[in-house]
């Protein structure tokens, strides 16, 4: 093969194997070298590639067929999905000899994508599905054996009104996480001052109730807290981290929001909301922001949790260029620590 | 009837809602219920009532619908008992898989309440 050919083929980011009429392997690009890491020259095709459609597909075109592609999973270090082309070419160096040229396009995160959305589906609609059960079965009930029995008729009511509030509230955090992902892309321009946004939402929560209202203890520096920002989202935020930590602690405990400048940087700001609860179990903390991911499923409805909260801050941080760390320990607590970009104060 | 003369059903399902629509309805029609929200309770429940009838959902956190079904066959006195299986998924795979572990029947949510009250009714006969 020409120099200058060979170099074109190595600048290619995409795996290139050329076969020979016995399917032994006559080139490798660069990129085709470090995917196949155990291959040498003059090896068999299916020394490195044991997947039968794509040995019988290369087959056939050495054999005549035309161009073709098959979709394979390849067992490399990680197992990756490729769409695989093969096509018929002619080697000039050895009489025209019939050679197959295969070409691996890596589609693993078209794969990853339609199984996340596959999953999401399924998810949200098992999650609707469960309120709309209760709802039609009281209907029908009421409507047939509960007919004038004003009692059951009383707490039939009551339940199809929490149930119908548990959908509404899904249908409300899917659309805020719909609208996040949109605009992610777009990092927000406004200075906020923190202090503001958490003051807000004490208020919000605490609302005629004193007792909780004191529960919420904010220790916040005046003056370093502006930071990059939109002040709604950021609001939902600390609403989220609050509330959760209210509900998932004793009654009568304190929950403690800091807001400082981030340690060893002065670029981010730090706030912190800590509780007194229960504690994570250290193998839940990396899946928390996952959408539908519940510790406890029971607690989490009883709560009125849609399954969605942590996953619009994770976006919501995502859409800030912020971060979210979660500290824990069974039996003492919880520490949601949220990382924003400082707004410049020269 | 007396209580005891009735027929019991065990029903398992961790939505407080859909339990308390079940409990109404099957006491309704006659019969004596019991209810848990959980596999492993499920099987402790099994085991001290010996209920004439299981409905059983599929998604159970922890030790799950299917699980409990297998359970319950392998348990010499719960190869017989009717176990209806409620799901809220629909696809053929689960169903198959169900029947698999023994179940004999498969209710997809939602469902009519008077269709699950007739299968009950129709299991219990049979059995």
């Amino acid at each position: 093969m020409k120099k200058s050919v060979k170099s074109i083929l190595n600048g290619l980011v995409v795996p290139i194997l050329i076969v020979d009429g016995k399917m032994r392997i006559s080139y490798m690009n660069a990129a085709s070298m470090a995917h196949f890491t155990n291959a040498k020259a003059d090896m068999l095709m299916s020394d490195i590639i044991e997947n039968q459609r794509c040995l019988t597909a290369t087959k056939r075109v050495l054999d005549g067929d035309p161009e073709t592609q098959v979709e394979v999973t390849l067992q490399g270090v990680v197992p990756t999905s490729f769409r695989v082309n093969v096509a018929p070419m002619t080697v000039e160096a050895e009489k025209d000899a019939l050679h197959a040229i295969l070409s691996f396009e890596d589609i693993s995160h078209i794969r990853e994508a339609e199984q996340m959305r596959h999953d999401f589906v399924a998810n949200v609609s098992h999650e609707l599905r469960s309120p709309l059960t209760a709802l039609v079965g009281f209907i029908e009930t009421l409507q047939g054996p509960a007919k004038g029995d004003a009692v059951a008729a009383e707490r039939f009511l009551g339940m199809m009104e929490r149930e119908s509030d548990r959908m509404a509230r899904l249908i409300d955090d899917l659309l805020s996480l719909s609208k996040l992902q949109a605009r992610e892309r777009d990092a927000p321009s406004a200075v906020v001052d923190i202090a503001d946004v958490i003051n807000d939402i004490v208020v919000s929560l605490g609302g005629s109730n004193e007792h909780l209202r004191e529960r919420i203890k904010v220790s916040i520096v005046k003056g370093e807290t502006k930071v990059i920002g939109d002040k709604n989202e950021l609001g939902q935020v600390f609403q989220n981290l609050i509330e959760n930590a209210i509900k998932y602690s004793p009654d009568g405990s304190d929950v403690v929001v800091t807001a400082c400048a981030a340690e060893k940087s002065d670029e981010h700001i730090c706030v912190c909301v800590t509780d007194q609860g229960d504690g994570i179990d250290p193998v839940h903390i990396p899946r928390l922001t996952e959408r539908f991911y519940r510790i406890d499923k029971g607690r989490s409805r009883a709560i009125g949790g849609t399954g969605l909260g942590l996953a619009i801050v994770k976006h919501i941080l995502i859409h800030h260029r912020g971060s979210l760390k979660i500290k824990s320990k069974l039996g003492e607590g919880s520490t949601f620590s949220v990382y924003l970009p400082a707004a410049q104060t020269a | 009837m007396t209580e005891s003369a009735k027929q019991l059903v065990l029903v398992v399902e961790d939505e407080p809602a859909q339990a308390e629509l079940l409990r109404y309805n099957l006491e309704k029609n006659g019969w004596r219920v019991v209810c848990v929200d959980s596999g492993d309770d499920a099987l402790l429940m099994y085991r001290e009532t010996m209920p004439d009838l299981v409905i059983l959902d599929w998604m159970l956190p922890h030790l799950s619908g299917i699980e409990v079904c297998s359970e319950i066959r392998k348990n010499e006195n719960g190869a017989h008992v009717p176990i209806l299986m409620l799901t809220a998924r629909g696809q053929e795979e689960d169903r198959l898989r169900g029947i698999d572990v023994g179940a004999d029947d498969f209710i997809v949510k939602p469902y009519s309440v008077a269709d699950l009250m007739e299968r009950v009714a129709r299991n219990l006969i049979v059995n």
